[in-house]
């Protein structure tokens, strides 16, 4: 049992609303097309000339009341040492009891078998351009930006019939990294940490700035947080 | 002033027609079993054809309903794992136990009904079912109403509702299924036999009636608990009613319940006075009624309390 409880902040103030953290993170997963383990909300507030307008970065909140770690009938979600909310594939039947649970909606299933297009032989243009099926071979991948140290703690890429979600790149925070999300922000608006380090960056943007969580009436206690505004 | 959402992409609905099937016939087995066992009991052994029909028909039920349940895991082959698992906080997990222990002892208690004399035998752990049977009703809406991401199922009147609805479909299922075996034995044509039959309907329009009306009931009082509720309850209730509400209103409320209400009711105002064979019509097209309105109340719930995008408030 560790000490650590990882979180993160987000400060709306410094989000610039680039939509990076929802790239990156595809790449650093290898998530599937129309999947979203980091999304957005975007909401406007208001009539003109007096609106105003809001664009609110989300994945999974990491909740330490978990709906779906409590309603999963195989504990393949679960909550680690650390507090993240993992999901254990070997143990997942595919029932999506976590996916109704979830009041973030942050929780996907492969219906299909994922990446499709990269199993694609159409080409765009005949005999100039190559299909999707031709890179990845071309490549050595079944994707052809395939991250291989994704696989260190879960599947590289998640089979069929399984769900899948953030894991706040437990991969990396085991090396003493941040999650890619928070490196590839270009404003610093993501900022992660030990919850329970009063002396860490998390919790110092928290003392400085008045917290808010999404849904906070669903009592589920989430471990990603939002300061300030746009 | 509230927000507008301009984008907000989510998942789902998820759970679609296939957990409505599997909620619908369970929820029929269990309500068949404890059908047969209180028919059985209360009436001293006096009712054994359809007692009979009803043991039988609660396995087959919840058997078939657990194959819909199965069509929809992303990974049915690995269904063993729930078994191997220890997940007290799952509902899933307690009913994939329960529905378990109760298939396996309503096929026994279904064997046993080979001969329809009395075995006491078959009495005795018919009443151990009970409990089993009961747990199992109640988890059909307790799946639903213990997840809290969803106000249209969080509520108390889901689980009410889930145990009265496994009333009349049981009883309606029944019925049905043993008109059929009436008729395909030949037994359905005026004489001993449809005098049996007719017999054998008599404490079930009664029992039908009231289970109706409180049905009836409950579902006011879940509607009345969302639109009076907090906004969350209200928004999602706009929601469904917006993606399910003629589906709902229609044909499970309409159809599956005042219809077959008053066709119940009539019949047993009127009762021996009715001609047979309007009595035999009337409790066709009861039962038909309710099994049809029964399976619509529930696809219209499930993927109504999905309906609804979590709203994105910040606080």
């Amino acid at each position: 049992m560790t000490n650590e409880r990882w979180g993160m902040v987000i400060d709306l103030h410094r989000c610039v609303g680039c939509g990076g953290c929802d790239i990156s993170c595809k790449t650093e997963n290898n998530v599937t097309e129309g999947f979203h383990w980091s999304n957005h909300i975007i909401e406007t507030r208001g009539k003109f000339p007096d609106v105003n307008y809001r664009y609110i970065p989300t994945l999974c909140n990491h909740c330490e009341d978990a709906p779906c770690v409590a309603n999963c009938p195989t504990t393949a979600m679960h909550k680690s040492d650390e507090g993240l909310t993992l999901h254990d594939p070997d143990l997942c039947i595919g029932c999506a009891a976590c996916m109704v649970s979830c009041p973030y909606g942050a929780i996907y299933r492969n219906d299909e078998k994922p990446h499709s297009r990269w199993r694609d032989e159409e080409v765009a243009i005949a005999g100039c351009t190559s299909s999707g099926k031709e890179v990845a071979e071309k490549s050595g991948e079944e994707i052809p930006h395939y991250n291989a140290e994704r696989a260190e703690t879960y599947k590289g890429i998640r089979p069929k019939g399984i769900i899948e979600k953030c894991t706040m790149c437990d991969h990396r925070v085991a090396k003493g990294k941040d999650p890619w999300c928070v490196e590839s922000c270009p404003s610093g608006a993501r900022i992660f940490g030990d919850l329970n380090d009063p002396a860490s960056a998390p919790r110092k943007a928290l003392a400085k700035h008045p917290p808010r969580v999404l849904q906070k009436e669903k009592g589920t206690d989430p471990h990603v947080f939002y300061i300030r505004d746009y | 002033m509230e927000p507008e959402v301009v984008f907000n992409i989510h998942p789902g609905p998820y759970w679609d027609w296939r957990i409505a099937v599997d909620l619908f016939l369970g929820g029929a087995g269990v309500g068949a079993f404890l059908f047969a066992i209180g028919l059985h009991a209360a009436f001293r052994g006096r009712y054994r054809r359809i007692t009979q029909t009803a043991a039988w028909l609660a396995p087959i039920l919840v058997v078939g309903g657990l194959i819909f349940l199965l069509a929809k895991l992303g990974r049915p082959m690995h269904l063993w794992v729930t078994f191997t698992s220890f997940a007290p906080t799952s509902p899933l997990w307690w009913g994939g136990i329960f529905q378990t222990l109760f298939v396996i002892g309503s096929i026994w208690y279904a064997l046993q009904w080979r001969n329809p004399e009395a075995n006491p035998k078959r009495r005795r752990v018919g009443w151990m079912l009970v409990p089993i049977a009961v747990i199992v009703g109640a988890y059909h809406g307790l799946l639903l109403a213990a997840v809290t991401a969803r106000p249209l199922w969080n509520t108390g009147p889901t689980v009410v509702a889930a145990l009265l609805a496994f009333t009349t479909t049981g009883i309606a299922a029944v019925m049905l299924t043993h008109l059929v075996r009436m008729k395909i034995g030949g037994r359905l044509v005026e004489g001993e036999h449809l005098d049996h039959f007719l017999d054998d309907m008599k404490p079930v329009r009664f029992i039908l009636v009231g289970t109706l009306a409180a049905q009836l009931g409950t579902f006011f009082l879940w509607w009345l608990s969302l639109r009076l509720g907090n906004m969350q309850d209200q928004q999602a209730l706009a929601a469904a009613e917006d993606a399910v509400g003629t589906m709902f209103w229609t044909l499970g409320i309409g159809i599956g319940l005042l219809l077959p209400l008053v066709l119940a009711s009539f019949a047993w105002w009127r009762g021996e006075s009715l001609h047979r064979s309007m009595q035999v019509r009337s409790i066709f097209a009861t039962s038909l009624l309710i099994l049809v309105g029964g399976y619509f109340f529930r696809l219209a719930v499930v993927l109504g309390g999905q309906a609804v995008l979590p709203v994105p408030s910040l606080s």
